[in-house]
């Protein structure tokens, strides 16, 4: 296991691919720090470090998405895959060393992302207002969630042998489950009343009674929808990247049973797998 | 250039990824227009009109993700397997092999829209109680742009596609470009969607609590507006937007504006495709 890891951290110094995430991160850090800046400067909008400090959760599933099928993919391409299996390493080890470096690569983008914010944005718009126990809980839970998204695109780069689809897979499940979280949370927002409209007469303003809104959801058919709000690792992102979540603890253990449903399915399907 | 577009339509039609995408399109067309067909069955009490209209233009808001994914995996394949040398060898200029893709790429997009609209027309006709909204020729004429922003998709995939070796990086490339220019669309709108003034309660000059009007200060203005005006107008995604959300309905000289730009996308990105393919080393 630890010359697998040896050899994939070697490809990684190598790898173009991997520096340019690392930069791409650090800019994309700069970039939201200055644009919010800029937001102070002509607009006089309050802004804080807070709103975009944990910003990379909402990005970081589209970059590993494409960092870990174009990174590993190659192994099948190349018959790396084959070769460290000739020279008697076991599947389990191969996979796992991968998934361990995916997971690495992910810390290493994650805190390129936070270096931008702290040696940009500091300056810029200040430093964090949020609690320690809140930023700690933000920070952990989307670590965990960034392992839970490095498992699932992990799973299907080791057991797809083609690169190209795996990238597409795993770019379109992203984008996919996106829309899905979107949705689920304008559903979930949508307000318990309305109000008909507002009149105006003589210059005193008048409120109809508000009416329950039928669109609200109520009972099960809400527990239903947060459960998947916060199952789907972009329903995550959403609410870390905001610093919006009341359930932190329940965000982390979702996020680890997806992690592990996926390594564990991810692996059992590579131990079968027909290398050729 | 008949022997190059022969080939590619006979690799079409054994290729399981383009029969998967047609019956894709086809249930897309057909689930859309039920959501509607419910929705008027759902809300009879109300007697509202459904139009086809609301399903029929979904396409354009899909068909930049499809081609995004087609163009890379199925063309992609000439470069790794060496079709693309092979076709050099036997006498085929550079410039003809890129253009036979373009028609092709353009073709299929085409074929996708229809099916996608046969599949709209097939389920709504007969089941939607409101026909077409729009008059005919601005019907037409907006189903005429989005054919057209369709083929211009198809024209930038092909630039990418052509000129990267590596299928999996082409793909890459083309879907993470159409979801930033998905997110830069979102951008465009909302900025141009910021109300000139807002509305909250405050202090009249008489010292009364009344709702007061307040300059937004994120409203564009001038030259700033005008720039953002014509990227909402240029942009694929942001004319799939005004298709989509049939803004373009109640503004025809928008809608030839949109078309001329997506024919200039074609146009420029098979220029550059073409010059940038010319000179690519093939190995």
């Amino acid at each position: 296991m630890t010359k697998l890891l040896s050899a994939n951290l070697l490809g990684l110094r190598k790898s173009h691919l991997f520096w340019g995430t690392v930069v791409l991160s650090f800019g994309f850090g700069a970039f939201m720090c200055v644009t919010r800046f800029l937001e102070h400067l002509n607009y006089s909008f309050e802004v804080s470090l807070s709103s975009v400090f944990f910003g990379y959760a909402m990005v970081v599933g589209v970059v590993m998405a494409a960092f870990i099928p174009l990174f590993f993919g190659t192994e099948y391409s190349d018959g790396a895959i084959r070769n460290k299996l000739t020279v008697g390493h076991s599947r389990i080890a191969v996979y796992f060393a991968n998934l361990i470096t995916s997971l690495g690569v992910a810390v290493v983008c994650f805190a390129a992302y936070l270096l931008a914010c702290i040696v940009v944005g500091v300056p810029l718009i200040g430093g964090l207002d949020l609690p320690a126990p809140l930023t700690a809980a933000a920070l952990l839970g989307s670590l965990l969630m960034t392992a839970a998204y490095c498992a699932i695109s992990t799973f299907i780069t080791m057991n797809c042998s083609k690169k190209a689809t795996s990238a597409v897979v795993c770019l379109l499940g992203v984008f996919l489950l996106l829309i899905a979280a979107i949705m689920t949370l304008s559903m979930l927002d949508a307000p318990e009343f309305i109000q008909g409209y507002v009149m105006s007469i003589d210059g005193q303003i008048v409120d109809t009674k508000p009416e329950p809104n039928p669109a609200y959801l109520t009972g099960m058919k809400r527990e239903v929808y947060q459960f998947f709000y916060d199952l789907m690792p972009t329903g995550q992102g959403i609410q870390y990247s905001n610093v919006n979540f009341t359930n932190p603890s329940r965000l982390m253990g979702l996020a680890a049973v997806i992690f592990a449903a996926f390594t564990g399915a991810g692996a059992a399907l590579f131990q079968r797998k027909d290398l050729k | 250039m008949r022997n190059l577009l022969s080939a590619n339509f006979f690799r079409l039609r054994k290729s399981a990824l383009f029969w998967g995408v047609m019956v894709l399109m086809l249930l897309l067309g057909a689930g859309f227009t039920l959501q509607r067909v419910w929705e008027q069955v759902a809300y009879a009490e109300f007697g509202g009109l459904y139009y086809i209209d609301e399903a029929f233009f979904n396409y354009t808001m899909i068909i930049g993700i499809v081609m995004a994914v087609f163009i890379p995996l199925f063309f992609g394949t000439e470069h790794s397997d060496g079709t693309i040398r092979n076709k050099l060898t036997v006498g085929h200029s550079r410039v003809s092999v890129y253009l036979a893709h373009v028609l092709t790429a353009a073709t299929v997009a085409l074929l996708f829209c229809l099916t996608y609209i046969l599949a709209v027309l097939s389920v709504g006709v007969p089941l939607l109680n409101g026909g077409i909204e729009r008059p005919l020729p601005t019907f037409l004429l907006n189903l005429l742009g989005s054919l057209v922003l369709a083929a211009a998709y198809s024209a930038l995939f092909t630039l990418v596609t052509l000129n990267v070796r590596q299928k999996a990086i082409s793909a890459v490339a083309c879907i993470l470009g159409t979801l930033a220019i998905i997110f830069a669309s979102f951008y465009v709108r909302a900025r141009l969607s910021e109300p000139e003034t807002w509305f909250n309660y405050g202090t009249d000059e008489t010292g009364e609590v009344a709702m007061l009007e307040y300059p937004n200060d994120r409203y564009l203005r001038g030259t700033e507006r005008a720039v953002y005006e014509f990227i909402y107008d240029f942009l694929p995604m942001t004319q799939s937007m005004q298709y989509y959300s049939s803004y373009s309905k109640e503004h025809t000289p928008q809608t030839q504006r949109m078309i001329a730009y997506a024919a200039l996308i074609s146009t420029l990105s098979t220029g550059a495709g073409i010059a940038l393919f010319r000179r690519k080393d093939l190995k």
